[in-house]
């Protein structure tokens, strides 16, 4: 059976008279990694907090694997891997006594010494096991609230900005380890980062979340295809290069950025006579590039959307 | 629960807190022990006594156990595991019940260590320095030594469920201590100046707070220059009552503002 691994119906969580979460709708299917994107005070931590149970939401529910009541909330909690916010670590203790006090908390059962061995190899923090937190940098602290969440083995991974931090490599080496347990263990990801390009590298479906609302989901084909090519202008004149395109190409939807930059759809432009014309007419042109159909693109139309 | 209380237990053992209040114990009892010897000879009336001598100089755990105490309840705040810890299904009412379980461990382990090494070390320097152990109040010393050793493990657990419910409370290590300290303090001023007030109802406040309780079973009331002590089984009825009372009002309103409130870290 395929059950869903987690689903909300009308959430909705208020601080006071401020809307945190308003009427979410949302489900996570096994194998997805559910990539959720919004800015800061979106509600997007809200959510995860309502998941792991330290949020109580005003009104609708959740379920976890299948379960909703509170006690077998509690009990699919066991299931779930969680780094939310910063990672929770003893600074006094070494890496080995962090995962051995969360160890024991949690009940593993297993040899707690092959165990830890194996989660501190994959988040690649096996030599600096013995070192204490307080002495690690911002990246490696990342890194082992990652561990603590592998520990248990979870199904279900809720993770809220985890290559926040982390230097270009690590952000690779997340993403590989991610790749890793979703492809050789199954586990469902529930994600959020602000590295838009990265998220869109990992996930396989996306929400979008703006003042509390689920605005938009989609998957990452969809994205793909809904999202159109475009050829990319920085020039010192936007206005004038756009009003010389727009005579000579005949074209209606140039728009020019907030950065200056004049961007134009690639479906039926012609890039070399485009370029010639603006050649011709001596406008200077300091870069022209083709963006494919990305996150981050989606998600600014969309929030300028959201916004009017 | 048990794998809860067995990661607490970890915990404790890697705690500097904790740590740092065994050692004061461990001095604590070697210098009183020096201060004993030196005021007076090492002739004891029987086996016991040095048990209930320990009992009398016990007040000083009052003033160091709360503080860990303080400590041990924030401390899921401060370095954020009780976020990890009720995500992972562990919940909240057995967190803190799990925490207080915990303390309890603690207190019994440092009144046992306090008054045991107390007690070893005053019977070997006995026993060295050939003294005379008599044998004529052995019954006596032995029931005022056990009832003071059982009374401080309850009064303890009393004065930690306040300072925990504070620190659950407040989540903030500065602040709950800060408060910890006005509750101590506060305790053992409105014992001591209240005691001899004119109101009738200053004077029953004084009567019933900790701290006197702790100074009768200890044997160190003094009211109208008089020395008060337990006699009646209704003055130890009345000294039992008081902690159990605290202890379950303490962790009634906890558990409830716990479950209630959300969590941020």
């Amino acid at each position: 059976m395929n059950t869903t691994i987690f689903e909300a119906k009308g959430l909705t969580k208020r601080y006071g008279s401020s809307l945190a979460l308003q009427d979410i709708n949302m489900t996570i299917d096994p194998g997805d990694i559910y990539g959720f994107v919004g800015e800061n005070g979106a509600g997007k931590t809200t959510l995860m907090k309502v998941i792991g149970g330290l949020v109580h939401p005003t009104d609708g529910k959740i379920s976890l694997f299948g379960k909703s009541d509170k006690k077998d909330l509690n009990y699919a909690r066991r299931q779930v891997g969680f780094l939310i916010e910063m990672p929770a670590l003893y600074p006094h203790l070494n890496a080995e006594e962090n995962l051995i006090f969360y160890c024991r908390t949690y009940g593993i059962k297993d040899d707690h010494r092959i165990r830890i061995a194996d989660v501190l190899q994959a988040v690649s923090l096996s030599d600096s096991g013995s070192k204490k937190t307080s002495d690690y940098s911002l990246g490696m602290r990342q890194r082992l609230g990652l561990a603590i969440a592998l520990l248990n083995n979870p199904k279900f991974l809720v993770l809220d900005e985890p290559i926040n931090g982390l230097d270009p490599s690590g952000i690779v080496e997340v993403r590989k380890i991610l790749e890793h347990l979703v492809k050789e263990r199954g586990v469902t990801i529930l994600i959020s980062s602000h590295i838009l390009n990265e998220l869109q590298l990992l996930a396989t479906k996306f929400g979008f979340i703006h003042h509390g609302r689920l605005i938009k989901e989609i998957s990452a084909a969809e994205l793909l295809k809904s999202a159109e090519t475009r050829i990319c202008i920085q020039t010192p004149n936007p206005a004038l290069a756009a009003q010389i395109l727009k005579y000579e190409l005949q074209l209606e939807s140039i728009v020019i950025t907030e950065a200056g930059e004049i961007q134009i759809p690639k479906e039926n432009t012609d890039l070399e006579k485009l370029m010639s014309i603006l050649l011709q007419k001596g406008i200077q042109m300091e870069g022209i590039n083709v963006s494919t159909p990305n996150l981050e693109n989606y998600y600014m139309d969309l929030i300028g959307g959201a916004n009017s | 629960m048990r794998d809860f209380l067995n990661g607490q237990t970890f915990y404790l053992k890697k705690d500097t807190t904790f740590r740092s209040i065994c050692f004061i114990f461990l001095i604590g009892s070697i210098a009183l022990l020096v201060l004993t010897v030196s005021k007076g000879g090492m002739d004891i009336s029987s086996p016991m006594k040095p048990l209930s001598m320990a009992a009398s100089f016990s007040l000083f755990l009052y003033f160091v156990i709360p503080m860990q105490a303080c400590f041990f309840s924030t401390e899921g705040f401060e370095y954020g595991s009780v976020k990890n810890i009720i995500a992972s299904g562990q919940s909240r009412t057995s967190y803190f019940m799990g925490k207080f379980l915990s303390e309890i461990k603690v207190i019994i382990w440092c009144v046992l260590q306090f008054t045991g090494l107390f007690y070893v070390l005053y019977m070997i320097v006995t026993l060295i320095s050939g003294a005379h152990i008599g044998d004529d109040s052995l019954r006596e010393d032995a029931i005022a030594g056990f009832t003071a050793l059982g009374f401080n493990i309850m009064y303890l657990a009393a004065y930690s469920a306040i300072v925990m419910m504070v620190g659950m409370l407040v989540r903030k290590t500065a602040s709950a201590i800060i408060i910890t300290f006005v509750i101590i303090f506060g305790d053992f001023l409105l014992s001591g100046y209240l005691k001899d007030s004119s109101s009738a109802f200053l004077r029953m406040v004084s009567d019933n707070t900790l701290m006197t309780q702790i100074l009768k079973f200890s044997g160190m009331y003094v009211k109208d220059s008089e020395r008060v002590l337990l006699t009646s089984m209704n003055d130890y009825v009345h000294v039992g009552l008081i902690p159990l009372i605290i202890i379950a009002i303490c962790l009634t309103v906890t558990v409830i503002s716990f479950e209630k409130r959300d969590i941020h870290t």
